[in-house]
């Protein structure tokens, strides 16, 4: 167990002492003595005994008070005599009654109020009473302490001297502690040993005003009280009651100041009682330091002189403003542990925690370096899902091992983990990791690892390049800086050692995770942490970055590529990955303040720009597909209201088919999205900014934002190319070859003529494909062909896995289960899965898109077993 | 106000319970699991520190054993002393989990122990799946933080006279 941190205002219980008890004992013993002394040769050696009483002794008291009142606390002869019967089991121990308890301060103000103006009267020169008085004071303190229980009966409570205490020694320069009370039994309230250091400011606070009450009245009447004594003209003349009377007036002055600094000035009661303490105990200095100076010449063979007078009333004087700048600076802490304190929320019960707890004691648990945070998993997490249901800052693009968006280090326990499947050991190559990192999404924490965030934390043997490269290709140009292209690049590098590469790319940021750009619009962290590889990754593979740069057009006969800049360079190979735009259906009045499709980074911070400086609260998004319904949850991140207009009659008509897509309905509704169906814009009403969009039905809905997810078009600009065969994208063998030799595309532009028509869009072909065109223009044999891809939606609380047919034929074999808002489907076509839908099942997810892809083919019984429900074969 | 944080008297032990605001006392068995359900385990380590203040997380959680302090950066040092400590069954950082702020101490763990953390993804889920608890959730939230507010009225009208 580690130590915990010392408590901002320690009591006396939370210090280890430095000095231990049994010597405390044996100074108090001293003290007694001490005291004996005192009373015998006052009756015997009157005249010097008084003089070093008062003229030394009681003169020095507020000096200890002040700076180090805990000594006092364990010294005095008196609080020694009271805790007597405690130390010797001989007291009742009995309860204050509360009548008294509220009384008691009174008492002691009192006391102390009789007592200054007495020694004018007779203590000053009269021993005999002095030292009756003494005793008498002593008797009651032994009394209390036979009486009541702790300190309560004297020290705690009736002690004059404790008013005076509490004032001066509310900021202790050094803490002394407590040792008389062993064990502490709660005797007092706000205790002054208990907690020296914020007993005065408790007092202040207390929800009981009389305490407040009691400690703002003493302050006040302090400086009464002792200018009245040493400032005061008195003759003994001067008639008993008139004394007080004078005595009493000095004191209500005090208090009447008290009262108009507090109301004219608005000081709090702690910074007004800490001036006061600070003005008496100038006061009181200024005139002792004298009288102490005198005594000291007069018992002493030295000559009274005037500097050490001096000396003192300057120390006193630097030592309180400091005393004052302290006692004022604690009040904040004070009020942060206050309300730190006050009142915590707490579970009714602990049964249900204790349940929780039992339930996953076995569970796996993943501990996240460097800072070791241990999270807890349930078996059918993965990683990703784990990491970010924990609030931890990583990347996620495709879910299913495709995009490379979420490498982690795997410091400890990889051969626990389930084997990598074919598509994320070809990722975690392709982002150059062999070993201890995995894709976080296809891990199952299913066993107790250790992982670092960094997949850079593990490192990785260099590559040693072994195959023939081509030395007559000099110099490779990439247009395109998306996935396609990055990973084209990052593929010719490698098999390629010495070619220049450039990537040239429209925008101005380097490749950044565009399956999350909808996170723009609510996150907080803008861009940062959507860029995938730092710029030492491009710098390593030494790839020649043109950013913010437009391609002009292409010389395909000389292979040149002409930039808008002005410049151009000339190539060997050329890869095409300019991939594709927002597509934007024809809309009335398109274009004004408002409008806005989501396609690059830049649309995603353009939009959280104008919803924040259009104060927007309506937005209306065109289109219920991935992107339509990933941005209106972002949206409604942020707080605002979102409509989705679906022009069919379901959302995400390319993942779900009907029952899905009503589940899908009912949440996305229930998290505050209005969805439309066969609905389209047909104009946009707003002058300079949007106000409203009407629809082909001739409804008129108010909007402030108008967001078009209407699916994407291939980039037009290089496709009007001449030299190029083209149709909607550009035309590619399954080489990935354009119509000319050198020039290759990829990506969403590539255009199979396979497939012809089919632009798929989707990022875990543009890796392949990106791969692909590099490696065949570097020479290679490399054929692509279209494959199903798995598709998920990326808003939280929606586990979606959509790949394949879902649809299927009538001569399909379709098992489709819904449970509560959990719905799986598989398309079954010759005993093969070729498409599936799961909705809630992330379990199963894995195994079943390993098993369209490897084609495996499915055992009779097997199909029946999951058209019975039994699902455990993907589990 | 009440100060009596400062004044734990070993003689006093079921003072500190008395005085917490109990959560979703009337929610049942069902909604309790259900609840949990949608929180992640973090299991501590005495030493650890759970929550650190400026950073952005705004989750809530239950203790759900061990104990942990609250921290405040004292002086001009710099360094850390103990405000007030949480132990299990404690409700935590209910205030970012509503606004969004930064979290404004630091809350170290001084023994080992468990906790349950609710973010505010979790509850968005919950609030579709599970709207009437949701609702309760956050009202009961709501509750919490008015009660506070009226302690702090109730104190700054005090502290004025």
């Amino acid at each position: 167990m580690s130590e915990s941190a010392k408590p901002v205002f320690a009591n006396f219980m939370q210090v280890t002492p430095t000095i231990p008890r049994w010597v405390w004992q044996i100074l108090r013993l001293f003290s007694i003595l001490t005291f004996a002394f005192l009373i015998w040769s006052l009756f015997n050696y009157s005249a010097i005994t008084l003089t070093i009483f008062w003229g030394l002794a009681v003169p020095s008291l507020p000096l200890v008070f002040w700076l180090m009142p805990g000594l006092w606390r364990n010294l005095c002869p008196l609080a020694a005599t009271n805790q007597l019967p405690r130390l010797f089991k001989l007291t009742f121990a009995k309860e204050i009654p509360p009548k008294i308890k509220r009384y008691a301060n009174v008492v002691g103000l009192l006391l102390l109020f009789i007592a200054v103006p007495l020694r004018k009267i007779a203590l000053n020169e009269n021993a005999d009473l002095l030292a009756m008085a003494l005793l008498g004071i002593i008797g009651f303190a032994l009394i209390g302490g036979i009486l009541f229980k702790g300190k309560s009966g004297w020290c705690g409570s009736i002690c004059p001297l404790l008013p005076v205490q509490r004032l001066y020694g509310q900021t202790p320069l050094a803490i002394v502690n407590n040792s008389h009370c062993s064990p502490c039994v709660g005797c007092t309230k706000n205790c002054f040993d208990f907690n020296p250091q914020v007993a005065y400011l408790a007092d202040l606070y207390d929800s009981d005003p009389v305490l407040a009450g009691d400690r703002k009245f003493f302050a006040g009447m302090m400086p009464g009280l002792l200018l009245a004594y040493f400032y005061m003209p008195y003759s003994s003349e001067m008639p008993v009651y008139q004394l007080y009377l004078q005595f009493g007036l000095y004191c209500l002055i005090g208090i009447g100041t008290y009262q108009m600094i507090e109301t004219l000035l608005k000081f709090s009661p702690q910074k007004n009682t800490a001036l006061f303490a600070l003005v008496s105990i100038n006061i009181f200095y200024w005139y002792t330091a004298e009288v102490m100076a005198k005594t000291i010449a007069l018992i002493s063979p030295l000559d009274f002189a005037w500097w050490p007078v001096w000396t003192l009333r300057g120390f006193v004087a630097v030592m309180s403003v400091y005393w004052f700048w302290k006692t004022i600076e604690k009040e904040k802490l004070f009020l942060s542990q206050t309300f730190a304190s006050s009142a915590q929320t707490k579970v009714a019960s602990m049964r249900h925690l204790k349940k929780h707890a039992a339930k996953q004691s076995d569970n796996p648990s993943v501990i996240l370096e460097p800072n070791g945070e241990e999270m807890v998993a349930r078996p059918e997490m993965s990683l990703l899902d784990l990491l970010e249901a924990n609030g931890h800052p990583i990347n996620s693009g495709c879910r299913m091992g495709a995009c490379g968006a979420d490498p982690v280090a795997i410091i400890e326990g990889e051969e626990r983990l389930e084997e990598k499947s074919a598509e994320e050991t070809a990722t975690l190559e392709r982002l150059g990791y062999k070993t201890g990192v995995r894709m976080a999404c296809c891990v199952k924490a299913a066993a107790n690892i250790k992982i670092n965030l960094d997949p850079n934390s593990i490192e990785q043997e260099e590559e040693e390049a072994e195959f023939e490269q081509d030395n007559s290709i000099h110099s490779v140009v990439i247009i395109g800086n998306g996935i396609a292209g990055v990973t084209a690049a990052d593929y010719l590098r490698r098999h390629h050692k010495d070619i220049e590469i450039h990537l040239i790319g429209a925008e101005k940021y380097p490749l950044y995770n565009r399956m999350a750009i909808s996170k723009l619009i609510y996150g907080r962290t803008a861009l940062q942490s959507l860029i995938l590889m730092p710029d030492e990754w491009y710098k390593k593979r030494n790839i020649q970055q043109w950013l913010n740069t437009q391609v002009e057009n292409i010389d395909a006969i000389k292979q040149i590529v002409h930039l808008a800049t002005g410049e151009s360079i000339n190539y060997d190979r050329l890869i095409i990955t300019t991939g594709s735009n927002a597509r934007i259906p024809a809309i009335d009045n398109w274009g004004i303040g408002g409008c806005y499709v989501l396609r690059t980074a830049e649309d995603g911070m353009a939009i959280r720009t104008y919803v924040q400086a259009h104060k927007c609260k309506r937005i209306i998004i065109a289109g219920g597909g991935l992107l339509g319904l990933e941005a209106a949850y972002a949206f409604t991140q942020v707080g605002l209201r979102v409509t989705v207009l679906e022009r069919s009659e379901s959302l995400l008509r390319r993942q779900l088919d009907s029952r899905a897509g009503g589940i899908l309905h009912t949440y996305l509704a229930a998290l505050g999205v209005t969805i439309i169906y066969q609905a389209e814009v047909a104009k946009v009403i707003g002058e300079s900014h949007i106000d409203a969009v009407k629809l082909k039905t001739g409804e008129t809905l108010k909007a402030n934002l108008l967001l078009v997810a209407a699916g994407i078009v291939p980039n037009s600009k290089l496709i009007q190319d001449k030299n190029l065969e083209t149709n909607k994208g550009i035309l590619v063998d399954a080489h990935l070859r354009t119509s000319m030799k050198h020039i290759f595309a990829a990506g969403d532009i590539a255009e199979l003529r396979e497939n012809r028509g089919k632009l798929p869009g989707l990022w875990p072909v543009a890796v392949d494909q990106g791969r692909v065109a590099a490696l065949n223009a570097l020479g290679g044999d490399y054929s692509y062909h279209d494959k199903p891809v798995a598709t998920g939606l990326k808003v939280v609380g929606v586990e979606l896995t959509s790949m394949g047919e879902f649809s299927g034929l009538e001569s399909d074999t379709i098992i489709a289960q819904k449970a509560g808002d959990k719905y799986r489907k598989l398309v079954i076509r010759d005993r093969r899965v070729i498409g599936c839908i799961l909705l809630g099942y992330s379990e199963y997810s894995s195994k079943v898109v390993a098993r369209i892809n490897s084609g495996e083919e499915l055992e009779a019984e097997q199909i029946e077993v999951l058209q019975n429900g039994d699902w455990q074969l993907f589990e | 106000m009440d100060t009596s944080s400062f004044f734990v008297y070993p003689s006093d032990v079921t003072e500190k319970d008395a005085r917490a605001i109990v959560f979703l006392e009337t929610a049942t068995d069902d909604d309790w699991q259900t609840l949990l359900d949608f929180t992640s385990t973090i299991r501590f380590h005495s030493g650890d520190i759970v929550i650190e203040q400026g950073d952005d997380d705004d989750s809530l959680a239950f203790i759900a054993n061990g104990e942990l302090e609250v921290l405040i950066a004292k002086g001009r040092s710099g360094k850390f002393e103990r405000l007030t400590t949480f132990s299990e069954g404690s409700v935590i950082g209910e205030q970012s989990f509503l606004d969004r702020q930064p979290r404004s101490t630091r809350i170290r763990a001084i023994t080992d122990g468990e906790l349950y953390r609710l973010s505010r993804d979790a509850f968005t889920v919950l609030s579709a799946r599970h709207p009437n608890l949701a609702m309760q959730v956050a009202m009961d939230l709501g509750r919490i933080l008015s009660i506070r507010l009226r302690d702090t009225t109730k104190f700054l009208s005090a502290s004025k006279k």
